[in-house]
């Protein structure tokens, strides 16, 4: 296109100036100065981080090289600390899209201070989770086996088994989570290319942008689209989190062979997710001074949603003690009120139970609620319980089983905690690299928001 | 408008500063009886633009049928690879399992799904583009971030390039481009 006829402005005229966009706009501005901006401790934490990564990738190299010997895994309590790391990371996977989807559908609109910070965290945590059932294969380069290709072998997976539809549940929550999440970005990765100060950065995130003109049929239909994504989002999140718990009901063991595991997973999922998100968005928020964007209202509004989970989780525990009363059954019996009271693992379950249950009782008051940093201990508390818990589920149900002479107890080796520790800073790495490169909330969703609000129309 | 609004007979841009100043403009100019009417916006300037109160079925449809597909493809996999191709007997359990068979089913139905969904878009909107016509509007750029831009196609009978251009720096309109296509 060329023969642009160029006149420029006109002023004055019956309409006034309205002084209504200039609090949007400071907040979205507020959005956009996060970008590329890290002052000494971004560099800081980001060393620690790339450490602690290569200590990641050491440990697995080395569990690689020498053999899956290298943990402290055995014969009785053959899942050991990799099927505890991936249950607790695919579950902190869960918050994300159930914040982000549910509350789109739910026309919630607080949610747009903090989806694009759950969201990634969703990303990043389900990469690490799929790492571990790959890793603990042993074998790793044969992962590829479990997929259905037509191999000269003539062999299938056996989709008969719970750990093939876990493969194609993670796989289809990954990749909905990421369209949905890009998606969501690619108005603000539009505005971000044309605000970069170079042609290297313009292009960049130009190339990412796909060529977003904010055109009204652009974002009517982008957001239908949003719309539809979330709604396949959502049954996914209970579905995927669902099938990890059908990886343990399907076996006779005491304390895995439960009709209330799938229900029961899901809402530890999503309790212990709220929790790194409650972490993660005060952090933020204090780190880049997004006190407009992330508000103490969310705070409120997460606290509150994590204190019902909590207390649906807490249901569970109820009701998966009383089955095991009301069953009958001595070993299921002895699972509950023996091994996990009095048994080896007792001070883990103690621990558990006492963080997962007295933690969420805080946000029963609101001054507790809207403050940062009383909702970032809890966050971290749930956390730490949360992964214990499935230690708890994990470890001391394998170690106690149906025959004394089997059972055995479990210690983790270094290659095992290096694992663990190394995954977090994997974790702490891709979302520091985020924050720097990426907007870090939706920043045009929060526009919408209050211009549409303030015309009464949200 | 594949051409991003400029038409055989071109169309007049206009930049607002103001995104109230931009929506009063575009309903006033709505009233006027224009019937090409574009908005470039860093957010959605209207309710309809949020997709909320208009459905767009031509995707729900798309999306329906490429889920259907998801699971029809899912659950013939699973079949011919563990009936047909290599059943195994494992205790007695039917080669064909039905349930089982289910789960991998919903999952592969909600990723086609979510496929189709971006695809859709993406086909519908004609992206990805690196270049667009656009871009080349002088300070255009701002769309993205504070400025709000209408678009008048030209081909709209009764469109007096002067009068319209007039109407539209009463608006408070801060910039006017007319854009022609070559020809």
């Amino acid at each position: 296109m060329s023969g642009l006829a160029l006149e420029s402005a006109g002023n004055g005229g019956a309409f006034a100036p309205p002084a209504s966009s200039t609090d949007d706009r400071r907040i979205a501005e507020a959005v956009f100065d996060a970008l590329w901006a890290g002052g000494i401790t971004w560099w800081i934490l980001f060393w620690i981080a790339v450490a602690g990564t290569l200590l990641f990738i050491g440990a697995v190299t080395y569990s690689v090289a020498r053999g899956i010997g290298v943990w402290g895994n055995n014969i009785p309590v053959a899942w050991a600390f990799p099927i505890v790391n991936f249950v607790w990371w695919i579950g902190l996977g869960h918050a994300g899209t159930f914040i982000s989807a549910f509350l789109l559908l739910l026309d919630q609109r607080w949610r747009s201070g903090v989806n694009r910070l759950a969201e990634t965290m969703t990303i990043f945590a389900l990469m690490n989770a799929s790492l571990f059932p790959l890793l603990h294969l042993g074998r790793p380069w044969f992962s590829y086996w479990l997929l259905p290709y037509p191999a000269t072998m003539g062999v299938w997976p056996n989709f008969k088994s719970s750990l093939t539809w876990d493969l194609a549940a993670i796989f289809s929550y990954f990749t909905v989570s990421l369209l949905f999440w890009y998606l969501g970005m690619i108005p603000d990765l539009a505005a971000v290319r044309d605000r970069a100060p170079s042609r290297k950065r313009r292009l960049t995130y130009g190339i990412f942008a796909l060529g977003w003109a904010g055109s009204g049929t652009e974002w009517r239909r982008r957001n239908s689209a949003l719309l539809i994504i979330a709604a396949i989002a959502a049954p996914l999140v209970f579905s995927v989190h669902s099938v990890v718990s059908l990886d343990f009901t399907v076996a006779q063991l005491t304390g895995w062979h439960e009709t209330l595991f799938p229900p029961y997973f899901v809402i530890g999922a999503i309790y212990s997710g709220l929790a790194l998100v409650l972490v993660l968005s005060v952090t933020v928020r204090a780190a880049y001074g997004l006190h407009d964007v992330i508000t103490e209202t969310h705070f409120d509004r997460l606290a509150k949603i994590t204190l019902v989970v909590g207390l649906l989780l807490m249901y569970c525990y109820v009701v998966e003690m009383f089955s095991a009363w009301y069953s009958g059954d001595p070993y299921e019996r002895a699972q509950y009120f023996v091994h996990r009271w009095h048994g080896p693992f007792a001070v883990i379950y103690w621990m558990m139970l006492a963080m997962n249950f007295l933690t969420p009782q805080l946000f029963w008051f609101a001054r507790l609620r809207r403050s940062a940093v009383v909702v970032a201990i809890a966050g971290s508390l749930i956390l730490v319980a949360m992964w214990l818990e499935r230690f708890v589920i994990i470890v001391g149900s394998l170690s106690r089983g149906f025959l004394p002479s089997s059972w055995r107890e479990y210690v983790p080796t270094w290659v095992d905690l290096s694992i663990l520790g190394g995954s977090i800073a994997f974790f702490s790495l891709l979302y520091l690299l985020f924050l720097r490169f990426l907007p870090l909330a939706a920043a045009s969703e929060l526009r919408a928001d209050r211009f549409l609000s303030s015309r009464g129309e949200a | 408008m594949n051409r991003d609004f400029i038409t055989r007979s071109g169309a007049l841009f206009a930049e607002f500063d103001d995104a109230e100043l931009a929506r009063r403009a575009l309903e006033d100019l709505r009233g006027r009886g224009y019937q090409h009417l574009e908005t470039f916006s860093p957010f959605p300037l209207t309710k309809d633009q949020t997709g909320e109160s208009t459905s767009w079925s031509a995707l729900a449809i798309v999306v329906f049928a490429m889920a259907a597909v998801g699971a029809l493809t899912g659950y013939l996999v699973q079949w011919y690879a563990n009936t047909v191709s290599y059943p195994l007997n494992i205790g007695g359990r039917p080669a064909h399992a039905i349930l089982a068979f289910l789960v991998s089913s919903l999952e592969s139905l909600l990723l086609f799904g979510g496929v189709a969904t971006f695809v859709g878009l993406l086909v519908a909107l004609r992206l990805p583009r690196l270049w667009r016509p656009i871009y080349e509007l002088e300070g255009f750029e701002g769309a993205s971030i504070d400025r709000y831009w209408i678009a008048i196609g030209l081909d709209s009978r009764g469109v007096d390039l002067a009068r319209t251009d007039q109407e539209l720096r009463s608006m408070n309109a801060v910039r006017v481009l007319h854009v022609a296509e070559e020809t």
